[in-house]
């Protein structure tokens, strides 16, 4: 059990309906991670630290890393110097560790990545079934609860190929709630959506950050950051670059490379 | 009277009048160059088609066929026994009547009514009358089968019948074909005690008692220290081997049911209903035993005719399947021993004609053998498709292994599952149902390969072919003995294909 002592002044202008725990210790905590692809420096010295209840939203030009370091948080990928330590657990090779962290971890993809083979309900009850060893019953009642949540329980008994590309991403939030996550974690979730249905699930996002779960979101939605983020960072080339509350960063961000992304991505 | 649509309205979609001759027309005659095609074809399909069928109708003499028909399907199956290979068919009509009704219903009935159609055919040509009855009632059989389940088909429990008819048919057939040699008391004493341990080692694995009873923490390890502590034991030399395997069972089986215990439990609920059921049987399989006196051995020279090729093609499809993942499997594996180890197998297999395998089972196999220990004929020549198929299954396995992108193994971790369940839920039944194409026409290709066992001396069909050939009387008679049996070749062949056709239609493969 290793825990960061609690360093971080929680920002000025707090959102009023943040749930963000600034006093408890941090729940994720990444100092200087670092990771090569072959040659390649992808993460290049990324430190962060995300409080209980806190919506972080990462964001950066294409290449940044982004994918790469919200992937070291469940160890699909691995980090090769440095620390993350998520929920008390450190990240080794350790399996019963990684194990523990992808329990306490849900994960959104920007591809969906459902279950082609298996229906929604199949999909959504599959992790609690063989993961959390719930009997089936309790499980479907659970999924069932769920999708009623995420607006589509009528889709239930469908295969994902027959749902549209907002209905699927909504699945894959569905089976990833479906663990009891203390964690979730997005990757560009609206990035490979038609623009009608990007507000579906942003809506669905939205609420789940005012139920209070810690979310890290990358997403180029700032529609989605001015209305629940806590924190921004910014990253380019395996770095941050800088971070703030969505305040700081869309009024008076303090470097160039910041403003020039911004000015970019808003117009 | 077109007129403009009102919102909201639809329109049925056009309906077209086909006629016959507008079909001919389109499909035949138009344009130019396929009316040329279409006259082409005729004529080459009477060219070739009437000279057979004139021999077939008029010069051949059938009776060669008619005379051996037994020989062709049992071989020297004895005569006595026959009543077991009736019994089995009485059982595959059950489980197949049994199973669509439950699992398709009135899917596909078409094809269900031509199979029916043509047991009542055989039912109606001049066979001997008791044959007749029995093709009838086999057909009767199916049909009530079909009808009890489609009755019963929202119920669990035909679900559950139905599945256990198709899993246990195949090991059933294997018991009633070959019988019981009558097993010595030290043999029976044996299985019963392999019985027990597996049973012991699932029930005590899932029940968890240390959670009751915190001093069973240890004590539950007795279960396989006991006999491995025997076996070390210098009065025990004799046994040894028997009871490391026993240890070794009934380890795995606690294992098991510790790691699943929520899916195992009516399996394990079903093991313990028949676990005095199978003691039972299996005191029956002593010398004087019920089952023994029932159903005697058949020594496998005797398996002959369709039996014997339809055996071969089951062992080589039940058996390489399994193997053929592993070793797909093992090709893609991160530990190098096992992967170097699957690549040369494969490479080996599939570098080398399935008659050298066959004969390299022959007289290789028993080089592979503790001393004392021989296996007969047919088993060497099962052991040698065995292997041989499994190398093809493995490539086609693994070619369905990597059609399958790489975000459902990663949405599959994120979600916590380990290793195994990710390969078992996630990527193999997406990969197996991608090539289930492939993998049937590999099982129709091992079906017509069975027959090269007639070079190493079985007398499978094509075997049997050449025995009948050889009779004085029958000389000659090469034309009806070979069409008869590439009938029957065909015949098989392609209900396995459509078979899978209909598979491939209810699985949605290329449409999910
Ligand atoms: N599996 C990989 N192999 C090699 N290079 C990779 C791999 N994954 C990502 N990269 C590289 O690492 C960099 C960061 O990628 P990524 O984290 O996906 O960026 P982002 O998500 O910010 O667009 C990119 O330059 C990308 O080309
Ligand atoms: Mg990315």
């Amino acid at each position: 059990m290793s825990q960061a002592p609690t360093t971080y002044t929680p920002p000025k202008h707090r959102r009023k309906e943040s749930h963000a725990r600034y006093d408890e210790p941090p729940i994720i905590v990444a100092r200087d991670v670092h990771k090569w692809y072959g040659h390649f420096h992808a993460l290049r010295g990324i430190s962060m630290e995300v409080y209980p209840g806190e919506v972080v939203v990462i964001f950066g030009p294409s290449g940044s890393g982004k994918s790469t370091f919200i992937r070291c948080i469940n160890r699909l990928e691995e980090h090769q110097r440095g620390t993350i330590i998520v929920d008390g657990v450190e990240l080794t090779h350790n399996l019963k560790n990684i194990e523990q962290v992808r329990r306490k971890v849900g994960m959104v993809f920007q591809q969906f990545n459902l279950f082609p083979h298996l229906t929604v309900l199949e999909n959504v009850t599959l992790g609690p079934i063989h993961v959390l060893k719930w009997p089936k019953k309790k499980a479907e009642e659970v999924a069932m609860e769920l999708l009623e949540r995420m607006g589509i329980p009528e889709q239930a008994h469908k295969y994902p190929g027959q749902l549209s590309g907002g209905q699927q991403q909504r699945v894959a939030i569905a089976r990833a709630l479906a663990m009891q996550p203390k964690i979730m974690l997005f990757d560009e979730p609206t990035s490979a959506l038609d623009p009608e249905m990007i507000k579906e699930v942003l809506d669905v996002m939205i609420e789940l950050a005012r139920s209070g779960m810690t979310m890290v979101v990358v997403t180029h939605e700032m529609g989605f950051a001015k209305a629940v983020a806590d924190r921004m960072f910014f990253f380019d080339q395996g770095q941050v670059v800088e971070s703030g509350t969505p305040e700081e960063i869309f009024t008076e961000p303090k470097e160039e490379r910041t403003k020039l992304f911004l000015s970019q991505i808003l117009h | 009277m077109e007129r403009p649509l009102a919102p909201g309205e639809t329109l049925p979609p056009p309906t077209e009048r086909i006629t016959i001759l507008g079909w001919i027309y389109r499909n035949l005659l138009s344009p130019w160059y396929n009316a040329v095609l279409t006259v082409l074809g005729l004529a080459l399909a009477y060219a070739l088609l009437t000279p057979i069928l004139r021999w077939a109708l008029t010069q051949a003499e059938w009776q060669v066929v008619v005379v051996n028909l037994r020989l062709f399907m049992v071989g020297q199956y004895p005569k006595e026994a026959l009543w077991r290979v009736w019994l089995l068919l009485y059982l595959l009509s059950l489980t197949a009547g049994w199973s669509w009704g439950v699992l398709l219903g009135k899917r596909y009935a078409t094809a269900g009514l031509v199979l029916l159609g043509a047991f009542i055919g055989l039912a109606v040509l001049p066979f001997a009358p008791a044959l007749r009855l029995r093709w009838f009632t086999l057909a009767l059989t199916a049909l009530g089968a079909w009808a009890l389940a489609y009755r019963w088909r929202e119920t669990g429990w035909a679900r559950k019948v139905a599945f256990a008819l198709l899993l246990l048919y195949f090991p059933i057939v294997i018991i009633v074909i070959r019988g019981f040699a009558g097993w010595d008391r030290a043999r029976q004493l044996w299985a019963a005690l392999y019985l027990t341990g597996v049973l012991a080692g699932l029930v005590v694995g899932m029940w968890r008692p240390e959670q009751r009873w915190p001093a069973a923490r240890w004590g539950q390890f007795g279960l396989f220290l006991v006999p491995l502590a025997l076996a070390v034991l210098p009065g025990f030399v004799a046994w040894r081997f028997p009871l490391v395997g026993l240890a070794a069972v009934t380890w795995a089986a606690w294992l098991t049911g510790r790691s699943n215990p929520t899916t195992l439990k009516g399996f394990a609920r079903v093991l313990v209903g028949l676990y005095l059921p199978l003691l039972f049987l299996l005191y029956q399989m002593g010398p004087s035993g019920i089952l023994t006196r029932a159903m005697p051995q058949v020594g496998t020279n005797l398996w002959g005719g369709l039996l014997l090729t339809f055996l071969l093609t089951i062992v080589g499809i039940v058996f390489s399947f399994p193997l053929g993942i592993l070793l797909a499997l093992g090709r893609r594996s991160v530990m190098p021993i096992i992967r170097v180890f699957s690549i040369l197998y494969i490479e080996f297999i599939r570098g080398v004609p399935l008659v050298t395998v066959l004969f390299m089972a022959q007289v290789m196999l028993p080089l592979f053998l503790p001393p004392g220990m021989t296996i007969d004929r047919v088993l060497r020549a099962m052991a040698g498709i065995v292997l041989f198929a499994a190398a093809y299954m493995a490539e086609n396995v693994r070619g369905g292994l990597q059609a399958i992108p790489k975000g459902q193994y990663e949405a599959a971790y994120a979600l916590g599952l380990n290793a195994f369940q990710t390969m078992t839920l996630i990527i193999l039944p997406q990969a197996l149902r991608n090539v289930i194409p492939v993998i049937v026409n590999q099982f129709i290709a091992l079906f017509k390969d069975t027959s090269l066992v007639a070079i190493v001396g079985l007398f499978d069909l094509l075997g049997i072919a050449s025995t009948v050939l050889a009779q004085p009387q029958f000389i000659g008679k090469q034309r009806e003995v070979y069409t008869f049996i590439g009938l029957i070749y065909w015949i098989f062949s392609y209900g396995m294909s459509y078979t899978s056709r209909q598979i491939e239609k209810a699985l949605g493969v290329g449409e999910r």
